[in-house]
């Protein structure tokens, strides 16, 4: 099974890295394997949709601002997606609906499985390095969950 | 009908960042003034200084998830102007061969996701439907699917070529990483003959729904959608349209060359205006000077983009966009001021990217192993500059002895068309909103105006798309907040 880890956000925004240090622990742990691959993008709509076809799973990561806890952690699946910070994009369409679109389009290039994994952060306007402790300790957690969904399948 | 004229629309769709526009009724319910407000991200200039300029052509391609190639480029450009090195011909060759990749992928975007449905399901559709998936309804699957194909291949010759497809990693300072492999232009080339059929199908399909529709055309030849601005590109030595690099071109209104100069004297000729109003600055032509926001002669505002490309240079490159381009200007007089031809020009353009990087292809230099010089100059200051898919891109650092920063200003191209966005969204809804009357199809008509910059505001506010979309709100004579419409 062709599988894809792929961290979304932006690492010069603060916790809005989230993903992507999700992403790159996973990267990291995982190291070199043909049918696995971890990428770190910083984008959404149509081009997430680019990124995610021809995999058979695809687990995708990515911080949220949904009025939760700071830190929380959900999994759901696409159907369950309502639009997130960074998975939607007003330059063409959000995720979900670009994913209706792919399926719409070219079922078989679509992955039969979409697992999204959400970090709950604060929406910030001030480029900073880094993530505040506890968005850093909810990704590692997220890390750890993927990891060993990866090694059930 | 508005009560009291104030008309709300959030959010805005299909545009590129966060903003919003104000639109003020008078007594009449009709449009007083209107302005477009951009709400900025802080410090992104500040945030790099204290860093190796070397980073900066990876830093600065997350300014946009949007056009990184851009930012990339100009970056990397920037940088060896810093350390005053000249990569090797056929390391600008590559670099040029990615960027028309994602030229292509750029305005094919913007084409089919957020102009098209316009054109293709008229401005007054439901909202529901005036969407990629309404075209898709409408002209068919096979459509998508041939879209959905030349995007996918055009990211696929982003990534052989950058590195990765949407954050190219290949350019450093003096060249690029590595040369391409006979395998991987190869692969190139295929994709590419792909990639040129589609775009001469895609300005097809422009000419037969929107000039071949009188309704389009009147709407695209007439005075709602018209401001006779000043005009800045990039142009090569024949004074050809040049996307990667060349001098800046000025024409006036007139039509007459106003200015000509190298990126890195840009400060001579363009100054920043600042309204309270709006986080994002307004630029204009220094030796004109700043007189509000209206067009003409007299006045320093200039537009950048695909139109003002086109309007400042002797054509294409290329034999089908250069044929296209002769055309276009059949229609309209040179220079054209028609903004919805703003989509014109980008369709044309596109199809000049797909030749011209199945042309570089087959250079002779595209494989050469040359593709580096090593910096060996103190560093100091730098300028680069590219056309991105919405216009000229500055980049400009300041660095110590040791290649550290100590300044960084950035010009994009969205902030070179703010004030031309809000003359024409201002214009736009003063011959569209009267007596207080607003639907959404009239709203999308004053969207119209500035969709046809295809405007990027994560550029603009150095951000990163995916927050809150644009919101119009129109206000009564007291000040007072009328109508709320939204759509997404």
């Amino acid at each position: 099974m062709k599988t894809l880890v792929i961290g979304v956000g932006n690492p010069i925004l603060g916790d809005d890295g989230a993903g992507i240090y999700a992403a790159e622990i996973v990267a990291e742990a995982v190291g070199s394997n043909p049918d696995l691959q971890v990428k770190m993008v910083s984008t959404g709509g149509l081009r997430l949709l680019e990124e995610v076809l021809g995999y058979d799973r695809v687990i995708l990561i990515d911080g949220t601002v949904s009025g939760e806890q700071i830190g929380k952690i959900r999994k759901i699946a696409l159907a369950d997606l309502s639009d997130t910070t960074h998975l939607t994009s007003a330059h063409d369409l959000s995720f979900s609906t670009a994913c209706e679109l792919g399926n719409m389009l070219s079922h078989e290039w679509m992955p039969s499985e979409i697992e999204i994994y959400t970090i709950e952060i604060q929406r910030t306007t001030v480029f900073t390095d880094g993530l505040s402790p506890v968005v850093k300790k909810a990704a590692h957690s997220v890390s750890k969950m993927i990891l060993q969904s990866l090694t059930k399948n | 009908m508005a009560e009291q004229g104030l008309i709300k629309i959030e959010p805005v769709t299909r545009l590129e960042g966060h903003a919003k526009i104000s639109i003020f009724l008078d007594k009449k319910g009709d449009v007083d003034d209107a302005y477009f407000q951009v709400v900025e991200l802080r410090g992104f200039e500040k945030f790099c200084e204290g860093r190796p300029v070397e980073e900066m052509p990876i830093i600065t391609t997350r300014i946009c998830g949007v056009c990184p190639w851009n930012h990339h480029l100009a970056s990397a450009k920037a940088v060896e102007a810093v350390y005053n090195v000249d990569p090797p011909e056929p390391a600008k060759k590559i670099r040029e061969l990615g960027y028309q990749a994602f030229f292509v992928h750029d305005h094919s975007t913007h084409f089919y996701a957020l102009a098209a449905p316009d054109f293709i399901l008229g401005p007054d559709a439901a909202p529901a439907q005036r969407n990629l998936a309404g075209i898709l309804n409408k002209v068919g699957k096979e459509i998508g699917t041939t879209v959905l194909k030349a995007l996918r291949y055009a990211h696929e010759i982003e990534e052989i070529v950058g590195g990765r497809a949407i954050h190219p990693v290949f350019a450093i300072p003096g060249g690029v990483g590595r040369p391409l492999t006979e395998k991987e232009v190869q692969g190139i080339q295929e994709r590419g003959e792909f990639l040129l059929d589609y775009g001469k199908f895609t300005l097809k399909t422009f000419e037969e729904t929107v000039l071949g529709n009188k309704k389009y055309l009147d709407m695209i030849t007439g005075d709602t959608y018209r401001h006779k601005t000043f005009y800045m590109g990039m142009v090569d030595k024949e004074k050809k349209v040049s996307l990667y690099d060349g001098d800046l071109h000025v024409v006036s209104p007139n039509g007459k060359q106003f200015a000509q100069f190298h990126p890195k004297e840009y400060l001579e000729h363009i100054s920043e205006h600042v309204e309270p109003w709006s986080y994002v600055k307004f630029p204009y032509l220094k030796k004109v000077g700043w007189k509000g926001f209206v067009d003409g002669e007299d006045s320093g505002i200039y537009r950048v983009g695909p139109l003002a490309r086109f309007n400042v240079s002797d054509g294409l490159t290329t034999t089908l966009a250069q044929e296209a381009y002769r055309r276009m200007y059949e229609t309209l007089q040179k220079p054209a001021h028609e903004t919805l031809a703003y989509h014109w020009a980008r369709v044309i353009e596109m199809l000049y990217s797909c030749e011209r990087l199945l042309e570089l292809t087959h250079d002779p230099e595209i494989m050469d192993k040359n593709v580096r010089t090593i910096p060996t100059s103190t560093p100091n200051e730098g300028i680069g500059a590219v056309e991105a898919p919405r216009g000229t891109l500055i980049h400009h650092y300041k660095t110590d002895a040791d290649g550290i920063l100590t300044g960084v200003n950035l010009i994009v191209a969205t902030t070179h068309n703010s004030p031309a966005i809000c003359m024409s969204v201002k214009k736009a809804a003063q011959k569209m909103i009267k007596k207080g009357k607003v639907d959404d199809g009239i709203l999308n008509l004053v969207e119209m105006a500035f969709r046809a910059y295809d405007p990027c505001f994560a550029c603009a506010t150095h951000t990163l798309p995916g927050h809150m979309p644009l919101e119009i709100s129109v206000f009564d004579s007291h000040r007072r907040l009328h109508k709320r419409i939204s759509r997404g």
